[in-house]
Parts: structure tokens; C-alpha cells; sequence
């Protein structure tokens, strides 16, 4: 017997490309999030700890402006990914269900994980004054709350990869022998380095707020001169202090700028080189979409890998002068870019890996309902 | 059958739907439908009689609104989901077909209420003087989206309980506008309020120091409380008259109170707190003023109502899970995730050679035991575990104590006649007779019975 259960009788409710494109869609606005959110609590607590290390504000500053950043992030995050949760659970039925009864205990873990990183994170925030003469107590509130968003995007990998695999489902046990699974440390990596290609915008955003409040003070200077960003940045702050922010003296808009092009620019290099390696530990099948046997995937792959290009690109020459408006508005376009085609190639993967069992279990012996 | 099947021992699954959807509910309603309107009655308050103490306090009591509806509420809604799906795959994934659409737009109301929470939460200090207006009607439109979730959500919930027309006529309009659809949403609506309100008495016992401050807040607090008391007592009869006659007597059985205790706390709760809104409304002076004896009455009292309208949070999520048994679609899927229109087949086929993901196929002789163990994780796990640290009415270890083979299988076999809640029995006889042997091991040595049987496995 086929591990896939048949399909359920109540019909699809729509057309199933327009629920695909739907899909695809939300996946992405969903995934952004996740990465900002991801990336923003690692950077939060690493800017800190170097700030305490250097005995610099300007990283304090920063990284708690980012942990602000964060917490709106993250609800973002978790709204966002409903749409997706709803359009998987309709489209792939029959393979999403499953690995999640299966890896049950882990799978529901989630929840709690996430409670309890999005709890100490808070802590972390409302501490961050209070707590500023014990760094060392405060980071560990920072660390502690980082731990779940390292973990849950594991179980994602773990579970999700475990859809495409219904030959693997009656051997899987638990969930440690899942995640050797081949294919899932390379996975993660890969994603965990796109938190930090991400994250870099943080920084980036943030000064790029900061100057145009300022130019918005100057009476509409559109374009703003190193001390029209410090004044601005003073009211910002002052603005920060009323919502607990507390934030004294200006951040260096392009400083920031420099330290969030980076992260995302080391962050891109590693990612080229896990890039290769998810490709080349992918089944030869399922390569070789890529590499010329469907035109539709090669040329998703082929955008995605341009897109990376342009971005190492902006990265590049921003290096010198970093403006934070124009490198925010061309480095977000490139990155949205490589996650659109990253995800629509990661559907295709999908339905290419569960096709010998799509047409193999239709209803048989079933009445219909309703 | 289709499904492989999650296992939960000595809690059950029932158990952990319950506990993710109560605590849901809690803060849901409590903190995001009644807890935005509360803080924007009290902002407007402080707008009109440029009452600043009572504008920060609205802020501080809306951070703590904010953090458990972002961090707990959204998690554990999302946590519905990811529970039902895999304790209810069948049930979850047929819903969600029948109800995609609602569930989209809810979705899209869901993603601008929580839009709305971090901009109300956010820019608090920003818009200050002439753009405070601004502020509140943000709040509004906080209250109103969230308010809107609740009116969809409630649509679904009620279906699984009375679907309705649904069941001959397959409209999707009828499953929702089903007959239990405006009583529990009203009903559901006042209760917020209530729950919002008790939170804000307490927290403001708690925290505030100055008496003037604590009679104001209560004075606005204790005016919603009135009149929710008044609205959940009348539209929570309404509710209790729409659940169809079966469901009804089933509703005190559900609570496990006897008639004169569910008669008692559900009506004389609602007197009580209507009884201590009137006082806080009246006397807000004598409720909030300072002194050791005082401050004990208030906090008690605060404590009561918070607690009582805790209860019936809890107690309406419970009955609801209960009352629509035997079924999880009522009339359509058994509890079990079985379809109704599938029983007369599985009954000649059996249910073993019809589940995917069982290792055991068939009844053999030598292997009766294990073959039954799989009928009982088919059938029965979804309400029942073996073993239950808590509820002994569902630890079937202590229920099947002195119960041997023949008495289990004749009792399972006639199972939903003398017990309206329960499903029948699906299956052959052999398979039957195989969970009675099952079964009839489980009080002696129960304990070896589920041994190896990890949570969330599908395998032994």
C-alpha cells in the first residue's frame, strides 16, 4: 500500500494555480519576516555583547534599536505565516498531514518554543535599561530568548523536507533520526545564513529612518548633510526614550549602514558556497531541473543566482559611501528577488519529489460527502 | 484510517486541544476583543476629562494587553491549528476545505488586527495634542478587527457543533449561518467584556497606588461589567435554548456539576458579578479606597469576578468539545475522524485492512492483542488513553478494572446505545473481538501495554 493517504472527498475550493501562486506568495511576505526575526535576535544580542566588549555605544544604540525592530517583526512573522499554514494544509493534504502526525510531539512543540523565546525576548527588551549595569544578566536573557529561533526553523526544515519523502515515513521514529536525514543540515545552514543576509537590512533600515526624519525636520531637504542626520537622530531618540527606547545621543546613520552591508555581504559569501552544496546533496533527479531539464526551474534557478550576483553587487560598491536609502532600496529589491525565486524553485522541488505518488492514490473504495 | 495516528498518553489528546483552545479563548477574548475595547474606553475617558493618570495607565495596562495577546494569543491560535491537524488530520483538513474561504478572510482580518495592535501600542507617546483622536481611532479600528476575527472564527466553531442545512444542502453560506451561529457570538462577545473587565479591576488593585485613580478606572471598568453581566445572561440563555435538545441534556453532563451546582454557578455567577459591578458603579470610592480591610475586599473581589468569568471560558470551550459527540462534524465525522457514509464498508472490510499507517493488517491467531492495541489507537485514542495522571474518567486502566473479555465486548458492541455520546463500534467482529482481548489486559498490566509507544510515534 502507498504511504499517502488518499485524496479527502470535499473538492479543493478553487483553482488549484491561482492557490499555488497564493502560496507562493504568502510563503515569501511570510519568510521575509521569519528572517528579519530570525536574524534580528541573533544580531540584537551579538551587537550588544560587542558593544559591552568595544565599550561603544554606538553598538548598544543599535542593537537596541534592532531587538525594537524585532518585536514587531516577529508578529508579523507569525500573522504571515497563516495563509501559507491554510494553503499547504488545502493543496497538499495528503502529504502535510502526515509527516506532522508522525513528528507530532516536535511539531507541536513549536508553539511552545515560540511562546517562550517571544516571553524572554520581551524580558529582554523592557530589561534592557534596567539591566544595563549587568550586562552579562541581560545578554543571557538575550541568549536564552535567541535559543527557540534557532531551533524551531530546525523542525521546519525536518518536517517539511519529511512531505516530500513519503518513502521514509513508516522508518522515521523520532525526530533526532529525521534531522540525518540527508539534505537537512545543508537545508538549515542554507536558511540560517539567510537570516544573516537579511538581517543586514536592519541596520541599514534603521538609518535609513533616521535620516529622512531628519531631512523631514530640515523643512523637506531631501538630501541630508552629515549634521542634518545627527539633529534628526537626537528626536528620534528622544521619540525611542517615551517608548521605553531610552536612547541617548545620535546614531551614526552610515556607520550603521556599514556595519549592517557586513553582515549581509559575509553572510552572501557563505551563502554562494551552502547554495552549491544544497544543490549538489539534492537528489540527481531533482538536480538536474535545475541545471536544463525543465526550462521553468532553470530559469527560477537562473534568476535567483543573478539576483545573489546584483546583490554582492550593491554590497560592493556601497562599501566606501554607504547611503542607507539608496543601498536599502536596491539591496531589498535583489534579496526580495532571490527569495521569490528561491521559493517558487522550492515548490517546484516539491512537486517533482512526491509526483510518482500524486498519480499513484486517487479515491478508490471512498463515498463521497457533502 | 488514512491518517497515521498521534499518541499522547497519560494526557490524551483531547486534553491538549483543550488546553491550547482554553488558554486561546483566555486571552483572545479576554485580552484582544474585550481587553481593545476596555483600553480605548478608558483612553477616551482620559481624552474627555484630560485625565493624564488615567491616559498612562490605559498605556501601561494596554502593554500588558500587547505582549500576552503578540506572544501567547497568536501562538496558541496558530497552535489550534498545528494541534487539531495532527491529533484530527481527517477532521482539520475536511473543515478546512469546507471553510477555506472564511478562514481566508479571517486570515486577512487577522493580519490588519494585529497591524492595528502594534500601531495603537507604538505610537502611543508619538500622537500626542491634536492627532490624539488619531490615536483613539486607531484603537478603534483595533477593537473592530479584532472584534471581526472573533465574528468569523465563531462561525466555524458553531458549525462543528450544529452544521445545520449544511448536511443536505452542501451550501457553505448555511455551515456557517448555522443555528448556533449569533447566540455564541453574541454571547462569546459579552463575555470578553466581562473578562476584560475583571483583569482591569484586579490589575488596578494591584498596581495603582493612588485611591483616586483606582475609583476612576473602576468606575469605567464596573459600567462595561454591568452591562455585559446583564447581556451574558440573557444571550447565554439564548445559546443554551439553540443547542438542539440532545446537546442540551448534554451540556450539565459535560460540566460534571449536578443540576443544583450548574444552575448555581452559571446563573448565581452572573448575579455576583452583575451584583459587583453595581457596587463598584455606586460606591467606586468604598471599593478603591486604601486601608489593609479595603484593599482586601477589592482584590477579592476583582479575583472573583476574574475568576468566574475564567470558569465560563473554560466551561463553554469543554461543553462545546463535549456536546457535539459522538461526532467531530456532527452528523457527517465521528470523533474518531471516521466518516459516517464510510461505516457500512469498514464493518465488512474491517478497519485494519483500511488504515495506512498501521503494521498490523489483519487479525492472526497469536496476535490478537497487538492487532486490538491498533483498533484502540484507530478508535479510541483520539478521546481515551490508557493512562491519565489527571482525569480519571478518562484513564480506561482504572474504569476496565474488573471488566473481563466477554463484558468488554459486549459492552463496546452495543457501545453508542448506552452511551449517546460515544461512536459506535466500526470493524469486524474478529476485530472486535480482538480489542476486547485488547482491553481486558490493560488494568493487570497496562503500563506494558503502551510501553515503547513514544508520544507522537506511529509505530511501536
Amino acid at each position: 500500500m502507498s504511504p499517502v493517504p488518499h485524496d479527502l472527498p470535499i473538492s479543493i475550493p478553487g483553482s488549484i494555480p491561482f492557490f499555488t501562486v497564493l502560496l507562493v506568495v504568502g510563503f515569501v511576505l511570510h519568510i521575509v519576516f521569519v528572517l528579519l526575526t530570525v536574524s534580528g535576535a541573533v544580531m540584537s544580542v551579538v551587537t550588544e555583547a560587542v558593544g559591552h566588549a568595544k565599550k561603544d555605544g554606538r553598538y548598544l544604540e543599535l542593537a537596541q534599536r534592532v531587538l525594537t525592530a524585532t518585536s514587531v517583526n516577529k508578529s508579523l512573522a507569525v500573522v504571515l505565516g497563516v495563509a501559507p499554514l491554510l494553503l499547504v494544509g488545502v493543496l497538499y493534504t495528503r502529504f502535510f498531514y502526515p509527516p506532522t502526525v508522525i513528528l507530532g510531539g516536535t511539531w507541536l512543540s513549536v508553539i511552545w518554543l515560540l511562546i517562550l523565546g517571544f516571553l524572554l525576548l520581551y524580558a529582554y527588551k523592557f530589561s534592557w535599561e534596567r539591566l544595563q549595569a549587568r550586562p552579562g544578566v541581560h545578554l543571557l536573557l538575550g541568549v536564552l530568548g535567541t535559543i527557540p529561533f534557532l531551533v524551531v526553523p530546525m523542525i521546519f526544515v525536518v518536517v517539511m523536507g519529511l512531505m516530500r519523502r513519503p518513502d521514509l515515513w513508516m522508518q522515521t521514529h523520532s525526530f533526532v533520526q529525521a534531522m540525518f536525514y540527508p539534505t537537512v543540515w545543508p537545508r538549515y545552514l542554507h536558511f540560517m545564513a539567510a537570516t544573516a543576509v537579511f538581517g543586514g537590512l536592519l541596520p541599514i533600515w534603521i538609518a535609513w529612518r533616521q535620516e529622512r526624519k531628519a531631512s523631514r525636520e530640515k523643512g523637506g531637504v531631501t538630501r541630508t548633510s552629515p549634521e542634518a542626520s545627527v539633529a534628526g537622530s537626537e528626536t528620534a531618540a528622544a521619540a525611542e526614550a517615551q517608548t521605553g527606547g531610552g536612547l541617548e545621543g545620535a546614531l551614526d546613520s552610515r556607520w550603521a549602514t556599514g556595519y549592517g552591508l557586513r553582515w549581509t555581504g559575509v553572510a552572501l559569501l557563505i551563502e554562494v558556497v551552502l547554495g552549491l552544496v544544497v544543490l549538489f546533496t539534492m537528489p540527481g533527479s531533482v538536480r538536474g531541473h535545475f541545471l536544463g531539464g525543465s526550462a521553468f526551474s532553470t530559469l527560477g534557478f537562473a534568476v535567483g543566482a543573478a539576483a545573489v550576483a546584483a546583490a554582492l553587487g550593491v554590497v560592493y560598491a556601497a562599501r566606501r559611501h554607504p547611503r542607507p536609502g539608496r543601498v536599502l532600496r536596491n539591496l531589498g529589491i535583489a534579496l526580495f528577488v532571490v527569495v521569490l525565486a528561491m521559493a517558487t524553485v522550492r515548490l517546484q522541488i516539491r512537486d517533482v519529489e512526491i509526483s510518482p505518488y500524486t498519480a499513484a492514490s486517487q479515491p478508490s473504495g471512498q463515498t463521497a460527502g457533502p | 484510517m488514512e491518517f497515521p495516528v498521534f499518541t499522547l498518553d497519560q494526557f490524551g489528546s483531547g486534553s491538549l486541544i483543550a488546553l491550547v483552545a482554553i488558554v486561546h479563548v483566555l486571552i483572545s477574548h479576554g485580552a484582544a476583543v474585550g481587553g481593545s475595547i476596555m483600553v480605548v474606553a478608558l483612553e477616551t475617558y482620559a481624552m474627555k476629562h484630560k485625565d493624564l493618570e488615567m491616559d498612562d495607565f490605559a498605556h501601561r495596562l494596554l502593554k500588558y494587553f500587547f505582549v500576552v495577546t503578540t506572544a501567547v494569543g497568536a501562538l496558541t491560535g496558530v497552535g489550534i491549528w498545528l494541534t487539531t491537524g495532527v491529533v484530527q488530520p481527517a477532521a482539520i483538513g475536511s473543515m478546512l476545505r469546507v471553510f477555506f474561504w472564511f478562514w481566508f478572510t479571517e486570515w486577512i482580518v487577522f493580519v490588519s488586527e494585529v497591524v492595528f495592535i502594534l500601531l495603537y501600542y507604538f505610537t502611543w507617546p508619538k500622537l500626542t495634542g491634536a492627532k490624539k483622536v488619531l490615536h483613539r481611532n486607531i484603537g478603534i479600528a483595533y477593537a473592530v478587527s479584532s472584534w471581526l476575527t472573533m465574528t468569523l472564527i465563531t462561525g466555524i466553531l458553531a458549525f462543528m457543533l450544529t452544521p445545520g442545512a449544511w448536511l443536505s444542502d452542501g451550501s457553505r453560506w448555511d455551515a456557517f449561518f448555522n443555528p448556533t451561529y449569533l447566540p455564541s457570538l453574541a454571547f462569546r462577545t459579552f463575555l470578553a467584556l466581562a473578562l476584560a473587565s475583571g483583569f482591569t479591576m484586579l490589575y488596578t488593585q494591584i498596581t495603582v497606588r493612588k485611591a483616586e485613580l483606582r475609583a476612576r478606572v473602576l468606575g469605567v471598568a464596573s459600567r462595561v461589567l454591568a452591562g455585559a453581566g446583564v447581556m451574558m445572561f440573557l444571550t447565554g440563555y439564548w445559546y443554551y435554548q439553540s443547542v438542539p435538545g440532545g446537546g442540551r441534556a448534554l451540556i450539565q453532563w459535560a460540566t460534571a456539576l449536578s443540576p443544583q451546582q450548574f444552575d448555581l454557578i452559571n446563573y448565581g455567577g452572573i448575579f455576583v458579578v452583575f451584583l459587583f459591578a453595581m457596587v463598584a458603579i455606586f460606591y467606586p470610592m468604598r471599593l478603591a479606597a486604601s486601608g489593609r480591610i479595603n484593599r482586601v475586599i477589592g482584590v477579592t473581589a476583582s479575583l472573583l469576578v476574574m475568576a468566574l468569568a475564567v470558569f465560563y471560558v473554560g466551561e463553554i470551550e469543554m461543553v462545546r468539545e463535549s456536546i457535539r459527540k459522538p461526532y467531530v462534524i456532527s452528523g457527517y465525522m465521528y470523533a474518531n475522524g471516521i466518516r459516517v457514509s464510510d461505516v457500512e464498508r469498514l464493518n465488512t472490510e474491517g478497519i485494519l485492512p483500511n488504515a495506512r499507517f498501521s503494521p498490523i493488517q489483519q487479525v492472526t491467531p497469536g496476535q490478537e492483542i497487538e492487532a486490538g492495541r491498533e483498533v484502540f489507537r484507530l478508535e479510541c485514542q483520539s478521546c481515551h488513553v490508557l493512562h491519565n495522571f489527571a482525569r480519571q474518567r478518562r484513564d480506561l486502566a482504572f474504569r476496565l478494572q474488573g471488566w473481563n473479555e466477554t463484558t468488554i465486548y459486549n459492552y463496546v458492541k452495543n457501545l453508542h446505545q448506552a452511551r449517546a455520546f460515544m461512536p459506535p463500534f466500526v470493524g469486524t467482529d474478529q476485530e472486535l473481538r480482538a480489542l476486547s482481548k485488547f482491553l481486558a489486559t490493560v488494568p493487570t498490566q497496562g503500563t506494558t501495554a503502551t510501553a515503547g509507544s513514544p508520544a507522537g510515534g506511529i509505530h511501536e
